[in-house]
Order: C-alpha cells, then structure tokens, then sequence
C-alpha cells in the first residue's frame, strides 16, 4: 500500500532517539493503533544511511519476534516509517509489573526464550541487530517478546568486514568491542542478550558503565581481568592496557540469587568474555533451562526428564560445579 | 567514548586504528568469526539465494527503454567503479549499485540525461548502506562528480523515487558475499593459506566487477553461479587442486529446496532441481576466459597499473588466458590497422598480451579499451566499449561528463 501521512492520526509521543521520534498512531480507515516513526530529512545528506539499512533489512525480516515493518511514507522533508504497535518497551514493563524492576523467573524464561529466537533469525539471515537493550525490546500484552529499532542494525558476511566500534549502547557492549575488536560478529548481540538477562532477574542493569574503561572495570570487576592466559590474545587489542587492576572472576549466584542454577549456567555461557566462547543463539535455546518451553507436555517432561538430558550435546548437559562452561 | 573528543582524541584513534593493523589480531580474530560463522552459513546460503532471485534485474524490459540502451552501459559502470575506487569504498557498494540500476531500468522509463544521475544516485544509496558513515559523499560531492551538470534537488528527488521504486530494497545478495561464503566452505575441506586464500579473493572479484560490463554474460546468469565460476577460473589460474564435482554436489546439497519457489513438490523427491550444474558452469567459464584480458578503464587502472599490488597476480591472470585460448587465437597476430581516428579514444588494438607498463601513464588510460577487431574478441560477445562517438550521445553532450582526462577532478581533491 502507498500511504500518506494522512492516512494516520498521530497521538502521544513515545520516545525520541538521536534519529528520530517515534509517535503512537492510529489508522484513520481500520482504527488500528500503529508506531509511527518519524524522521526528519536533512538537506545535504538526504535519506539517512540508518533508515535505508533498518528499512531494507527489517523488509527482509518477516518473524513473530521481530517488529513488523507496515509502511513507509517518504515526503520531501520527513520519512515516517509505519511499525506495528507494541504496549510497551521492557525498560517500561519492568518498571511497572517487576519487584524493583525484577521479574518472576517465568516471565524471564519466556522472555529470554523470545529474545534468543529473534535474534537466532538475525543471525540465521546474516543481520547483526548491534542495538539490544531493554529499550528496543518491545513487549505486547499478550506476553509476546519483539526486537525492535534496526537502526544499527547491518548485514554481515564471511569472513567478515571491519565496523565501527561505536555500537551497541555503552552498558550492553561486549567487552571484546570495548577493547577495540573492529572484527565482531554474531557475539556481540549475545552478550547483550546475557546482560538483558540479569538485568530482567534483578531489576538492575549488570553493568552501568559511564565511559568506555569504566565500562571495561565494571565487567572485569565481576567477570575477571582477562590476561593473555585466560584469553590468548587480548593483550593485541588497540584498548589494551598492561595495568589495569587485576580483579578474580566473582560467582555469579551472589548477584542473582534467586536464579537457579541451571539458568546461570545459561547466563554464564552469554556472558563469556571472549567472543569465541560465547555460546550461540540456537545453541543457547537449546540449553536444558528451556526444556519446558521446548517439551511443553508435562507429562513427557516426567517421564523423559533423564533421556531428555542425556540427549543433549556433552557442554551442555549440566552445568559444572563452578557454573561455567568450558571449553 | 565520549561524545565530544579533547585534544588527543585524534592521537588515540589513530593509535587504535595503527594498532587494529595488527596482522596477529587481524588473524585471530578471523580465526575466531570463521569458527562462529560455520553455523550461519547453510542458512545465510539459503537466504543469499532466495534473495538472489526476488532482486533480479528483468533484461527484456531493459531492453524496451526508448532512449537509453546496454552500449551505455558500460561507460556508466565505468564511470561508478572509477569513483567507487577513488573513495575506497567497499567491495559490495560496485555490484550493490549496479544492481539498484538494472532493477530500476527494469520498472521505470529513464532519460538518456538522466542515466548518469540514476548511477549516482544508486552509488549513493548502496555506499549509504554499505559503508562506514566518515566514507559517504554528501550531495555537494555527488554535484562535484558530474561536474555540477544536476542540480543537488534532482539527487533528493531521484533517491526519494528511486527507494519508493525498489520497495526499499536495496541490501542485495552481491559477488563478494558468495565468494566469501564459498572460500569458507572451500577452507573446511582443505588446508588453504591465508595468502593464497586472499590471492583468490583478488581474482575472482577482478572477475566478477569484469562480468558486470559485460551484459550478455551479466544478464544470463545468476550472481551465485558467477561467483562460483569466478572462483574456481581463479583456483585455476593459481593452478591448485580442486574436485570441482564434489563442491558442486555440496552445494546443491545445501540449498533448501522448500525456501527456493519450488513448485510441484511431487516431482521434488525424484528429481530435485540442481541450481548449480556442471553444464551451466562449464558454459559461463569457456565464455569468461575470453573475456579476462579485456578489462575496462576503471579496472585497468585499479589491478593492472605498475603500482598496484594486484600486478603479480594478474601477470598469471594473463598467462593463464593466453595458454587457454592457445588453440583459437591464430598464430600469426597480424596487426590490424588502428581505427582511422585522431584522438587517442579510439580503441586500440590491444588486448594484453603482456602487461606492458609504460602504456599505463594516465593520458594513455582510454587506449587499454580492446579493440573489437582484435583476434581474442569473439562475435557473440559485446565488449565494454562503444565508438567515441556513442561516448558523447550516450551521456547527452552537455557534461560530456565521462571523459576521464578533464572531468574526473572531481573526486580528487588534491
């Protein structure tokens, strides 16, 4: 369909980025209640390279957790792209339905289970989203789970090109960007799913970095401070230093004890430091955490619960006693 | 990092960028995205394909424009390549753009004096897609490129038309993603060195920017199978050991027959339909190797001149199309007469035989044209060129925009 800006009625504002604003609307002819995005065009520069790429990526990304792209309205001064409408953003409902901002494991499993499944399509469709965090992950009332704001987002190949340093905001990136990896891949959005993660069971962003070494010492400060035998080849990044302070791995139950072991073993293996050690997204939504969303029959779940678990691959099968995965 | 960059700002990104050079952790972190990589790419494989056919340019309907036609095509790719080259741009922006100006030449009449505003315009977008924000021209150096010929409302204008044409779909399979994808595959069954890895890389994207002026060949074929046969012309010319049949059967194996629009799935289960077959391919490389040698100005400029890194490589490029075509050319190479013409324009007859070095001075870029009468140049074939003639009607007389000697200042600000 080709829309005119007419066609919908705008109402309140729901957020503005750096980009552009995003207004809640409703179709004029159907009713619906829709997002409208509103961007406007600069005169030098024309279309804005983040909106070609989110539009002509999101074209391409048609699943169930992933925000649906309806329209775009393109005038000589504004572009207003046309979104399906989402209730909130996860920031929002934790606010509202969390304990202190923490949500009952159940919710987290579900959500975590809808975050991994989104971003498996992404990557499964070589797109790289660069942008995870609570705020672009859209929340319906029924409980559905949708990635949203492509603005970052870029295709990738193989092996892979360089990027810019500069995604991802400052509190979600992995550490391995942090130091200066310009060659990231799929790793960068799992981390991000492995800080969303914590932050959904505490309430509390893991770690609220104020520029780019306090955001390097806030990780190394619970995950350890990596050196080049924990982590061959660190020391070769552009942002590595030889004297930071040297901080030892902390347990991870201590922070978040009300996840059971199971789902910090799952978190353990989101949070690696290096990118090659953290574990993938269909790996991860096959981790025995999720087994009740993936054999929903309570029944079978008693009866196979032990064939269940010696079905899965070796790594994955339970978590080791200090709750990390090797290797 | 902070918004607003102090003093040493430029020092240290510098620094990091000097240090990002480092081969090792150039390396190992290659290393590392092939390992992660190996569980995207039957799936990006599948995807790439099925992207590949919803995107495809319609030669018929090019065909019908009235005032533009495919002997102006290729003196526009030129035109693009000379300026993608000149600002460093990625390897996918050249064929993303050509793409984006077939597919639009396929739905919408053009102009004849609008054709070089469309290669623009496209290069715009693709670049704005593709590449690092700090690389991509603002409107006033798109005006700059075409000597001010349009006015910088016509560039809004025709993007603005240009993406409501396409759907705004403009990320497009291109050469590079598969030859990537297939060099990966390549790799997991042999043990390949990362500098003969990258020497195919060179090669077989030389022949694929090739393909793309060449519009009987371009048209005929799917990327897919032209980044395959690229690659594996290249595995040949670095003379290495290749089952070309198993890699074949393992790529038919990969693809998923249900994503492709297949049609009557009764059939499916007997006799699957083979996208990549050996009669395809081995038609595609008897009609590549005649054209090696032939390169237009952009890339003769870009892999052949005396300072390109790439000369080594296309010295057995040359070699090895001079030993194929053995057979066919006629022994006694008796020179035709140069077109009566008195620019240097006129195409000589010059294929290369030998890189001969000193012929690569910048007056003398136009003359590395082939010469239609030379022997190597097989009749079915259209070569990128047209006479000087068709040059100047081709992009409207008023810029006479592409001849490089006057009007490439352009991009370099020097």
């Amino acid at each position: 369909m080709v829309g005119s800006s007419s066609q919908f009625q705008q109402l309140e504002k729901l957020g503005e980025g750096t980009y552009a604003t995003v207004y809640k609307g409703r179709n004029r002819a159907t009713g619906a209640l829709v997002a409208l995005k509103e961007i406007n065009l600069d005169s030098e520069e024309g279309t804005p390279s983040t909106a070609i790429r989110e539009i002509s990526l999101m074209k391409e990304l048609d699943y169930h957790n992933i925000v649906t792209l309806y329209d775009v309205i393109h005038t000589e001064n504004k572009l207003t792209i046309v979104f399906e409408y989402m209730d909130r953003d996860l920031k929002r409902y934790m606010e509202v339905h969390g304990n202190n901002g923490a949500l009952d494991l159940k919710t987290v499993k579900s959500f975590m289970f809808q975050l991994l499944k989104g971003i498996m399509f992404c990557h499964d469709n070589r797109v790289l989203h660069r942008d995870l965090k609570p705020q672009n992950l859209l929340i319906s009332n029924k409980g559905e789970l949708k990635l949203g704001d492509f603005g970052l987002a870029r295709a990738f190949g193989i092996p892979f090109n360089t990027f810019s340093n500069e995604v991802v905001t400052l509190w979600y990136r992995a550490p391995d960007v942090l130091l200066g990896s310009r060659a990231y891949t799929t790793s960068i959005d799992i981390w991000s799913a492995g800080c969303i993660f914590a932050e959904m069971c505490t309430g509390k962003p893991l770690f609220p970095g104020s520029a780019n070494d306090d955001q390097l010492m806030k990780i190394f400060r619970l995950m350890g401070t990596p050196n080049e035998r924990t982590w061959p080849g660190v020391s070769s990044y552009p942002n590595y230093k030889n004297n930071w302070q040297i901080f030892v791995p902390q347990d991870l139950r201590l922070l978040i004890p009300n996840l059971d072991s199971m789902g910090l073993n799952l978190l353990n293996s989101l949070l690696q430091m290096r990118p090659e050690a953290r574990i993938t997204a269909r790996q991860a939504l096959q981790h025995p955490w999720f087994h009740e969303i993936n054999n929903p029959s309570p029944l079978m779940h008693h009866i196979n619960d032990s064939q269940q678990q010696s079905q899965q691959p070796p790594q994955q099968q339970q978590p080791s006693n200090n709750g990390q995965i090797n290797y | 990092m902070n918004n607003s960059p102090d003093f040493f700002h430029q020092i240290r990104l510098s620094n990091s960028s000097f240090k990002a050079a480092n081969f090792n952790l150039q390396l190992l972190e290659f290393k590392s995205h092939s390992n992660v990589i190996k569980e995207y790419r039957i799936d990006m494989f599948n995807h790439l394909l099925s992207l590949e056919s919803s995107t495809l340019p319609n030669l018929s309907l090019i065909q019908q424009q009235p005032e533009i036609n495919l002997k102006m095509r290729p003196l526009l790719l030129d035109f693009l390549l000379d300026v993608i080259n000149k600002l460093g741009l990625s390897k996918s922006t050249f064929p993303c753009t050509v793409n984006l100006i077939d597919r639009y030449c396929s739905t919408r009449i053009v102009k004849k004096q609008h054709y070089q505003l469309l290669g623009l315009t496209c290069l715009w977008i693709s670049c704005k897609n593709l590449d690092s924000k700090y690389k991509i021209p603002n409107l006033s150096d798109l005006s700059k490129m075409c000597c001010n010929c349009y006015d910088k409302k016509l560039f809004l204008e025709m993007e603005n038309h240009l993406l409501k044409s396409l759907g705004w779909v403009v990320s497009v399979p291109t050469f590079d993603s598969f030859i990537d994808l297939y060099l990966n595959l390549v790799t997991t069954f042999n043990n390949v060195s990362n500098q003969v890895l990258n020497d195919l890389k060179v090669l077989s994207l030389y022949i694929c920017e090739l393909i793309q002026f060449y519009p009987n060949i371009y048209f005929n074929y799917n990327t897919s199978l032209m980044s395959l046969t690229s690659l594996v012309i290249s595995i040949k010319i670095l003379n290495l050991n290749f089952n070309l049949n198993e890699f074949l059967k393992l790529l038919n194996s990969l693809i998923d027959v249900d994503d492709l629009n297949d049609s009557d799935s009764d059939t499916k289960t007997t006799d699957p339909v083979e996208h990549f077959t050996y009669s395809k391919f081995s038609n595609l490389s008897k009609l590549l190797v005649k054209i090696l040698k032939c390169p237009p100005p952009s890339l003769k400029l870009k892999y052949f001149n005396e300072n390109s890194k790439f000369i080594k490589l296309m010295e057995k490029l040359i070699n090895f199309t001079n030993v194929s075509l053995e057979p066919m050319t006629p022994k006694s190479t008796s020179k035709l007469p140069p077109t009566p013409n008195s620019s240097n324009i006129s195409p000589i007859n010059e294929v290369l035989d030998n890189i001969n070095l000193k012929n690569f001075k910048s007056s003398n870029q136009i003359n590395c044209l082939p010469s239609p009468n030379s022997p190597q140049f097989v009749n079915n074939i259209h070569p990128p060129m047209v006479h000087p003639n068709d040059r100047k009607r081709a992009l409207g007389t008023e810029g006479g925009d592409l001849k490089r000697s006057k009007s490439v200042p352009l991009l370099f600000i020097e």
